[in-house]
């Protein structure tokens, strides 16, 4: 089979510390102008992975290719990558404009362009007229958005974010997170972001790659992750779901009954095979959960009786803890929702195609 | 309250004995240094510069001048640069022996002057190098690097990696690097160890006092004129001295502070 080569593709790297692989045989293809984010838990790899296409790290084994040229040992001063880094990196002794033009000036770009394309980038980022402000003077958030007016100007074939935002407030990283996208859709150039935040993830990105212990364990897009997740541990790491520990019941064509404690639900068949007798995680969404104070429920959703035994009014959610016997389960409502108090008896009620059934994680324990 | 007066004004005695103790002696070489006639001691007979006309016309007191700075200028710009290389290697890579390497480095600090003079004097002595300006700088090299290294490797263990990362990333090599991001950062601590060991050399007497050779440097002719007689031109130097040390001292504060904003 020939494919086209991709744009930028990982191949095979693997990258050792002291003996131990951050990045262990990573394969990933990235196309032209997409938004891709590196998702999981600090010490996944997924910073070493972007240090590597930036040129900050080298792989032990594997290529890495940009355009179809084999890039693994180039340094990062000669790679056409930029990259915008957690931490505040601007240069303290220069200002806003000579952070900018920094990288133009070392590719002895001339005076006038160099103008214009720090003040193109200054508008991009939203701080115009910024140019003469010393690096002290600005925000947080002005500061990251100065940076990324830095490695955007020098017109990178591909940009990487390393957690850029993770140290802002949050409502200054919800208005970045906006901005970005917006940027990304205007420049239409690569985009690696690296994140552990899942939100984050969900709502910048074309694909989101989930890592941990420095191997992918899900290529997708937003929606596919969340609605189709591959592993319990993907599925814990993208939103925070009830998960109900449960034996496989009875295996019909199209539908698997799991027991849970007492109780039996129907549940939509995994990928993978299933048979009589196998645990099962059944993954339960809050947000996929309604309640009701009748205690009646149509027949084709599942039912399960209980009492609230906490309420957290988060203003755009107002979230359940529901008691049912010795099992618990989260379920958020609309604030606009009748709001119901602790103690009072409901019912919890979901269609069993939004449940979600999968192997339990026998990864969790291994390192 | 009236019985805390007594202890408050005992307060102010001792702090005006205590400033006297300070700067009376200094004040007194300063008055002398105007002194019209020959004496030491008071009477003053009134103001005249002749001492500082005898100062400016006496060779010895000039090529002094001109080899003590000499030996400190050449001090400072190899002590400048071996001590920032040193500063660099010992902060930035955990090597194999860095930290013996960093005691080595800072030790001829803790040695008594009198001992490294001794002790130069006689590597000298059996290596056959003849004693020159260029023994005293080598003394004083060896005297004034842990001074330098102490000052820089303080400022480089706060410096900010990333910033050099930040500047390979936009297409800077090591060198270039080096010389737009990390040496404009680390500068004034680099002005301000420079300082340090420029006035260390500069009035330096132990080490130089074994590792000369016929040329005297400005410390050890005071010295000997001292000993030889009383010559108030002493007061006038020292005077200069100090004038000299104030005007550097404060101009180069003002130089650091400027780079740091």
């Amino acid at each position: 089979m020939i494919e086209a080569p991709s744009y930028l593709r990982v191949e095979s790297a693997t990258k050792l510390f002291a003996g131990v692989a951050a990045v262990r045989d990573f394969t990933l293809d990235i196309a032209d102008g997409e938004f891709v984010s590196l998702l999981g838990p600090s010490g996944c790899g997924k910073t070493t992975l972007l240090r590597m296409i930036g040129g900050f790290e080298f792989p032990d084994r594997g290529r890495i290719l940009l355009e179809g040229k084999d890039i693994p040992l180039m340094p990062a001063h000669k790679r056409p990558v930029n990259m915008v880094f957690q931490r505040v990196t601007l240069f303290p002794h220069l200002n806003v404009f000579e952070n900018i033009a920094f990288g133009l000036q070392l590719k002895r770009t001339s005076k006038d362009e160099i103008r214009r394309r720090v003040g193109d980038a200054l508008d991009l980022v939203r701080l115009p007229g910024f140019a003469e402000r010393a690096v002290a003077t600005l925000s947080g958030g002005q500061a990251q958005r100065v940076a990324l007016a830095r490695a955007i100007v020098n017109r990178p074939k591909v940009l990487l974010f390393d957690e850029p935002l993770s140290a802002l407030d949050l409502q200054i990283r919800r208005e970045l997170q906006v901005e970005l996208k917006d940027i990304h859709r205007e420049l239409r150039s690569t985009f690696v972001y690296v994140t552990h935040d899942q939100e984050e993830a969900m709502t910048m990105s074309d694909r989101i790659v989930v890592m941990r212990n420095g191997v992918i364990l899900q290529v997708g897009d937003p929606i596919e992750v969340y609605r189709a997740p591959a592993s319990l541990f993907v599925a814990s790491f993208v939103g925070n779901p009830n998960v109900w520990a449960g034996t496989v019941a009875a295996v019909q064509n199209g539908s698997v009954a799991v027991s849970v404690g007492d109780r039996t639900f129907p549940a939509p068949t995994p990928g993978v095979p299933l048979r009589v007798g196998d645990p099962v995680a059944l993954v339960l969404r809050a947000e996929a959960l309604s309640l009701s104070t009748r205690m009646t429920a149509a027949p084709e959703l599942c039912a399960a009786e209980g009492t609230v035994a906490d309420v957290r009014f988060a203003g755009t959610v107002v979230s359940y803890r529901v008691q049912l016997g010795d099992r618990q389960l989260t379920v958020s409502r609309p604030p606009q929702a009748e709001i119901l108090h602790e103690g009072a008896p409901v019912t919890v009620t979901w269609s069993p195609r939004d449940s979600i059934l999968l192997p339990p994680d026998e990864d969790e324990r291994t390192p | 309250m009236t019985h805390r007066r007594p202890h408050v004004s005992g307060l102010a005695v001792y702090t005006v004995l205590l400033f006297l103790f300070l700067f009376a002696p200094i004040a007194f070489v300063v008055l002398f240094s105007f002194n019209k006639t020959a004496g030491l001691t008071f009477p003053f007979h009134g103001f005249s510069l002749r001492w500082y006309r005898a100062v400016f016309s006496s060779p010895t007191y000039r090529e002094s001048i001109v080899a003590s700075l000499r030996v400190a200028l050449i001090t400072v710009v190899v002590v400048v640069v071996v001590g920032t290389l040193a500063g660099i290697g010992l902060t930035r890579h955990a090597f194999r022996g860095s930290g013996a390497a960093r005691g080595l480095l800072l030790f001829p600090a803790a040695l008594p002057g009198l001992f490294v003079g001794i002790a130069l004097l006689s590597f000298f002595v059996q290596t056959k190098v003849t004693l020159s300006l260029w023994t005293v700088t080598a003394g004083h090299l060896v005297y004034v690097l842990p001074y330098f290294v102490l000052v820089v490797t303080s400022r480089l263990q706060r410096f900010d990696y990333l910033l050099e990362e930040a500047a390979r990333d936009l297409g800077a090599g090591p060198w270039t690097t080096f010389r737009r991001v990390t040496l404009p950062l680390i500068a004034p601590s680099l002005i301000a160890g420079a300082l340090v060991v420029f006035s260390l050399s500069w009035d330096e007497v132990f080490i130089t006092f074994f590792t000369i050779g016929a040329q005297n440097t400005l410390p050890l002719v005071i010295y000997s004129t001292v000993k030889q007689s009383v010559d108030p031109s002493v007061n006038a130097i020292s005077t200069l001295l100090l004038a000299g040390s104030l005007v550097f001292i404060f101009s180069v504060r003002r130089l650091v502070v400027d780079l740091q904003q």
